[in-house]
Formats: structure tokens, sequence, C-alpha cells
């Protein structure tokens, strides 16, 4: 996988031939917290396209994640006013919320940021993974749906998938445990996946292996990502386009390259001074990972 | 598995032995004589002094006890003073009536406190729910001597629809356990929303909705299975209490219950009648509890005993 930017159906200034998979505009959240009413995210537009990476980076408090959960309409009514535009596959989930529970696990999945809290702990994998292939394929028998959820396991190269089935989430490292909770995203067979800061709990080797994979399924299926991160050594390997954002604003929006190579702003100038290293993603490291089970403690 | 249960066993006979130990000991400490209450109000001290060599409690009191505890491993617990009758079979006659009572009251909270918890829990904030936690604190305020009195003024004095006390039909049962259940509804249901509030905010819960899971399934299979066991405990500990005697409510409806028993036992001070009570039911809440260890590995994988953990 290289960090090269990849061709995509996105032009250089960010217009695209079709109509996009996601349509974000003028997008505001209140969040109602005990301190009052904060705007976290005040007035964010971008599209992203079928098979292409959208990244929004920023510090931690930027809006990024509430943007990410505003999106999929996943932050409680009673928390958080959501206003602008946010269209799924052309449907309006900020009018329409029941839109976005149709949508969710269909059209558009996510990949939550810890995969160590993101399964129930009192249900195997296996049962959880069983439930989603279901909720898509809902005329699959057992067999074909135990069928169906191995193939998923194998496709996000966990070995043993039959045995993993059984196991339960504590059974299970991170890194294992995200490749699940993709698998799960995955069943959905989504047009979007909204990663939220997939690899921040992870250890940094298991790291690369982890968006390594993501990338291998977006050449194979086509689907769009919307990638969350603080991370611009992540953003500059997945990335088609980067948005930095800060105190719920885009500051600076435009390919990864000139980005990283020429940020015009003084605010993404120190987001990259605080990455120490951005090398290493390329080699060894992103391609040893996956063929053994994870060994790191969860 | 078994190795456990067996330790477990015996740990629980430990338990329950020195628990009868100690209530020995203690009632013969505590003031009042049962050759009092047995000879009667007009027995001279003579006769005071020949029912009490009658009954064994002339002799010091360790060789009561030696005589108590070789006994007790023959299988014989003594005779009731008051009864005359042997201690054990006085207490296993009443056994029934509250085995009966706690098995209603504890299945009436559990299909009442678990529903409602879960619905306080799902609307948090609103009026209703605020409505439904002030009668739950007022439930949980009203003695239970109180709220039966006034069920029993009300159901079966004011409107005679129910039987006021004693258990001779089955609708006997209803202003009985309708008044432990008052109470303990209200305890288990706040905490059944305490872990629904819990669980209904946890990530894995954001994660399943996002998914595409139904409301519904989240509720019932994702944050009530995560619930479920400090409710199994609270509900078993209930449980166990309540075969300990529901003692203020069995008087009240005179209910002829171990609880009524060791009430009227304490009275005359007819010790092996209490020995026996304590025995017998110290070892049933024991029994139950550890039938509540049991069932967790069934509801949390996290606990499950001698399964090593792969990695």
């Amino acid at each position: 996988m290289s960090a090269a930017p990849r061709t995509t159906a996105a032009g250089p200034d960010g217009t695209a031939a079709g109509a996009p998979l996601l349509r974000v505009r003028d997008l505001q959240i209140e969040l109602i917290t005990d301190a009052g009413v904060v705007r976290a995210v005040d007035g964010v537009s971008f599209d992203v396209h079928p098979g292409e990476t959208v990244t929004i980076i920023g510090e931690s408090g930027s809006g990024k994640s509430t943007t990410a959960m505003g999106v999929l309409r996943l932050l409680p009514d009673e928390l958080a006013v959501v206003s602008g535009e946010v269209a799924v596959q052309g449907r309006d989930v900020v009018a329409d919320p029941r839109a976005a529970a149709a949508l969710r696990g269909r059209a558009v999945s996510l990949i939550p940021q810890d995969p160590m809290t993101a399964l129930s702990p009192v249900h195997s994998v296996g049962r959880q993974l069983l439930e989603v292939v279901r909720l898509r394929r809902p005329g699959l028998d057992r067999a074909a749906a135990r069928a169906r959820a191995v193939e998923l396991l194998d496709r996000v190269r966990i070995p043993e998938p039959g045995r993993r089935l059984r196991a339960y989430p504590h059974q299970l490292s991170g890194g294992m445990l995200q490749r699940v909770l993709i698998a799960m995203a995955l069943a959905g067979e989504p047009a979007l996946l909204v990663a939220d800061e997939p690899t921040s709990a992870l250890d940094v080797t298991v790291q690369a292996g982890i968006l390594d994979l993501l990338l291998e399924l977006q050449e194979s299926t086509g689907v769009g990502i919307l990638m969350i991160t603080h991370d611009l050594g992540v953003a500059r390997l997945v990335s088609d386009r980067v948005h930095v954002m800060r105190n719920g604003r885009f500051v600076e929006s435009g390919e990864v390259e000139q980005i990283v190579g020429a940020p015009a702003e003084e605010y993404t100038r120190s987001l990259l001074r605080s990455v120490p290293a951005l090398g290493g993603w390329d080699g060894a490291a992103g391609r040893d990972e996956p063929a053994r089970p994870d060994g790191d403690p969860s | 598995m078994a190795h456990y249960v067996l330790r477990r066993l015996a740990q629980s006979a430990l338990t329950v032995f020195l628990t009868v130990s100690a209530v020995f000991v203690l009632i013969r400490l505590a003031p009042g004589d049962p050759a009092t209450a047995f000879a009667g109000p007009l027995a001279t001290t003579e006769d005071l002094a020949r029912v009490r060599e009658q009954l064994g409690l002339a002799e010091p009191l360790p060789a009561q006890y030696l005589a108590f505890v070789r006994d007790l491993f023959t299988g014989d617990l003594g005779t009731s003073y008051s009864f005359q009758a042997p201690a054990f079979d006085v207490v296993m006659g009443r056994l029934p009536y509250t085995t009966t009572l706690a098995t209603s009251a504890i299945l009436v909270t559990a299909l009442i406190a678990v529903p409602l918890g879960v619905w306080m829990a799902r609307h948090a904030g609103t009026r209703r729910e605020l409505g439904a936690d002030v009668a739950g604190v007022a439930a949980q305020s009203m003695p239970e001597f109180w709220s039966g009195v006034m069920l029993l003024t009300v159901f079966a004095v004011l409107l005679p629809v129910l039987p006021a006390s004693g258990f001779t039909t089955w609708a006997g049962i209803v202003l009985p356990t309708a008044t432990v259940a008052l109470l303990q509804v209200a305890l288990i249901s706040r905490l059944v929303r305490r872990e629904m509030a819990v669980h209904l905010a946890a990530p894995y819960l954001t994660a399943a909705r996002s998914r595409g899971v139904s409301e519904s399934a989240l509720t019932w299979r994702y944050a009530m299975a995560n619930s479920a066991v400090p409710v199994l405990t609270a509900l078993g500990t209930r449980f166990a209490a309540m075969l300990n005697g529901v003692v203020v409510v069995e008087v009240v409806f005179a209910w002829p219950g171990v609880g009524s028993l060791v009430v009227r036992a304490l009275e005359t001070r007819d010790y092996p009648l209490i020995q026996a009570t304590v025995l017998v039911t110290a070892a049933l809440a024991i029994l139950v509890q550890l039938l509540v260890d049991l069932a967790y590995p069934l509801f949390d994988p996290r606990v499950r005993v001698g399964k090593a953990v792969r990695r």
C-alpha cells in the first residue's frame, strides 16, 4: 500500500462526476452540557464520493468526532441539536432521523473508536456478527448466515474464523476486535464507512495493519470512507482529501499532499510538528501483523 | 466446577454451624428464662428448678453446648418446649408457608420491578418518570407493618374482597405478597433503572445502533443482558432474606410461616425451636446464595470458573 495519492472519482478541487455518497452542507451541532450549550460543529460542508477517503483531522475537542456521530445521527436527541443538511445517498438524515435509522448498518456503517468497549461483553463475537448478517440478509438460514460470518472474518484476515465466532470479546486482543468490528461494518454491505479514530486505541504496530486492511477493502469494494483522526500520519496514508478542523470549523481543506507539504495555516503546521515521525507505514510493519494472532494485551 | 461446588458446600456447612453456635450462646446470655414460660405463672421456685433440670438447663453452658453439638451430628435438634414435638419437625411444618410467600413475593417483584426499571431508564427525565420515582421513594419509605395494615384495612375491611389473615385459600396470599412486593419493587426497580441507564449509554450500545440493531433489541437483548448480574444478585439476596421469615408481614397477616414461629419461640424462650429455626433458615438462605453464585457464569462469560482465558 502506497502513501501516494490514489486516483479517485473526485477531481483535484474536490468536485466529482457523480452524486456524492455523503453530502454535508452547513452542518451545525450544538451540544447541551452541564456548562451550557456548546456549538461543537459550526457550519462545515464537505462531500464523500464512492471509492474515496475524506479525512477530518483535528486535535481533541475540535468537533471532528461530533461531526461523524452527527452524520450517523448517533448523538442522543436530548443532548445534541443538529441542523443543516446531511444527505446520505440523497436522503437527508437531519430532516428525517428515521431515515438515518434505516440507513445505519446498510448504506452507512461505523468503525468505532475503541474496539475494547464496542462489543457487548456478555455475548459471543459470533452471536453479534450473525445478528448483523441476518439484519442485512433476513432470508439466510442458520448455516448460511454462519458461513457468511466466517467469510467476513476471513476477509478481515482473522485466522481460524470458525473458532473465533465462539470467542467472547474479552478473549480477543484490541487489534483482533477492531478486525471483528470492521467485519461487522462490512456485513451491512455499506456504501460509506465512517471510521472514528479507528486506530487511536491500538498499538502502533497493530494500527498499520488495520489501516492497510481498510485501504485494501476500499480497493475491492469501492466503499467511500469518512476518516476521523488526530494523527497526520494516518491522514497522509489513507486520505484523498483532508479537512483540518478547529473549534468546530474547517480551517484548511485540500489534497493531502498539499496540506502536509505546504500548510497554509499555522494550526496545521502545529499539528504537523506534533507528529514525531511519518514513516514506517509502508514497510515491514504494515505487512507482518495480520498473519498472526495479535499478541498485545487488551 | 464440581470441586468448586463441594468447597462452597463445605464453607456453607461451616457457616451454618458457626451461626447456630453463636445463637446458642447468645440466647442463653440474653435475659429471660424458658422455665418461667414453661412452668406457668403460679410455679414455685422448686417447680422452676425441677423444670430447669428436666430441660437440661441446670448444666453449665459448655456441657449444654457439647450435648447440643453431639445431638446435632446425630440429626437431633431437640424438643420444642412449647410444642412438645421435635423442633426440626415444627420448623419444617411451617417452612412451606414461608417458601410459598417468599416465592410469590419475589416473582411478583421481578415481574413488576424489571419492566418498571427499564421503562424508567428509557424515559429518564420525563414527568412520568419523575412521578414513578416519587412513588418509588414513597413505597420505599413505608414500613411494612404500616403498609400491611393499610392494605388490610382497605382490601379486607373497607372493601372486603380479600381475606384478612391466614392461608386457607389462595386469595389469602394476595395481601401479604403485595405488602412484601411493594417495598421490594421500589428497591429493585431503582437498581434496574441505574444499571440500565449505564448500559443504555455504553459505547457498545451506540456501536450496535450504528450497525442497524433495533431499539427494542438494544434495550432487551443488549442492555438487559449486561445488567443481569447485579439485578440477579439483588433478587437472590432479597429472596434469601425472605426465606428467613418475612417476620413483620407474617405477624400482621397471621401467616403461619417461619417468621411468626420465630417470634413465638423468642417470646417463650423456646431454645431448641429458636436454634432449629436459625439452622434451617440459615442453611436455606446460604443455599440460595450459592445457587445465585453458580448462575453467574450463565449470564456473564467473564466470570466462568476454571475456563482459561484465551488471548
